[in-house]
């Protein structure tokens, strides 16, 4: 006597032994549920149905093969990006906390220095939803130069809040040390943050084209 | 090798994103579905092979065109549905620009060779 349960489970394990991940293997499974289904409200019994519908879906060894074909894999480059990415964020969050907690003793510079870890996280977390509203510039040198730019306008921020505005507010000076580490830290995770988006709104580009 | 009615699997692979696009334009739907509605549209004449549906979805919500999200089918199983996006709507716009061009060219010349 044929038992469909029994034979979805040896199916599965086909499938599994060929290398189909649990979630890809939970939707297949889905998909020959409605058509077995389907095919035993036409009058089929459910073997010749289930016969039916595993022959539709294809080969367990084809299958494995498209759908391995369709996971993203990451670029050498993207995965250097995303590590320098990590590094420099991990960066800013250790001077930053350091320099937040230790050295400025202002309610303010604390504050100050607070929202800067704070944004240069969210920015870090966010690189690829950042990406669609970063233009995707095509040519690579075109693109360095849009990075380039982009990371000297936020040196340039990091120079003005260092010598005009930490000066003036309240607090010792002591915070040396960590205050030229930050300066340093958080254009270079934010630049590396930008590269990433930029590349990403590029990938993004080509794939739509 | 071909039937007339066969259509060749390049053109297959090259309308699935486009079609997947425009039905999931009508609603959210779910794999055995969309290929239940292309195969009754086309006639039975554009025909996937079931399982080569799941790996083309999958590419197309990487791509950030479409959403998936695990729900209940009408027996209360396990079912994964999908639904356009926002960059998925861009994309069927062009879609359609192209095969609307290349449908009026196809035309175009068509006609020309009966005047």
């Amino acid at each position: 006597m044929f038992d469909l349960e029994q034979a979805i489970t040896t199916w599965r394990k086909q499938l599994s032994t060929a290398g189909i991940k649990r979630a890809d293997l939970a939707e297949l499974e889905s998909h020959l549920r409605d058509h077995v289904l389907e095919e035993i409200r036409r009058g089929l019994t459910p073997e010749r149905a289930f016969a039916a519908a595993i022959a539709a879906l294809g080969q367990p060894k084809v299958l494995s093969r498209e759908f391995a074909s369709a996971t993203r894999v990451r670029q050498p480059r993207e995965l250097l990006l995303l590590t320098l990415c990590a590094l420099a964020t991990a960066g800013v969050l250790c001077l930053g906390g350091a320099a937040a907690f230790f050295c400025y003793t202002s309610p303010v510079d604390r504050v100050v220095m607070t929202l800067a870890v704070l944004c240069t996280v969210a920015v870090a977390l966010m690189g690829r939803r950042f990406a669609r509203f970063v233009p995707a510039i095509p040519g690579l040198k075109k693109r360095l130069l849009a990075i380039l730019l982009g990371a000297g306008a936020f040196f340039g921020l990091a120079t003005i809040y260092c010598q005009l505005i930490a000066h003036h507010l309240p607090g010792p000076a002591e915070g040396f040390l960590p205050a030229v580490g930050y300066f340093c830290m958080v254009p270079t995770a934010l630049g590396f943050c930008l590269i990433l988006a930029f590349e990403h709104a590029a990938s993004r580009a080509t794939h739509a084209s | 090798m071909y039937s007339a009615s066969m259509i060749p699997k390049e053109l297959v692979a090259a309308s699935a994103e486009p079609l997947i696009l425009s039905l999931l334009e009508h609603g959210e739907s779910y794999g055995y579905a969309i290929i239940q509605e292309i195969r009754a549209r086309s006639a039975d004449q554009l025909q996937w092979t079931d399982g080569m549906l799941y790996p083309v979805l999958h590419r197309m919500e990487d791509k950030e065109l479409i959403s998936s999200r695990w729900g209940k089918s009408e027996t209360g199983r396990k079912r994964k549905y999908y639904c356009l996006k926002q960059d998925g709507k861009k994309a069927l716009k062009q879609h359609v620009s192209q095969w609307t061009l290349v449908n009026s060219v196809l035309t175009g010349l068509r006609k020309e060779q009966y005047v």
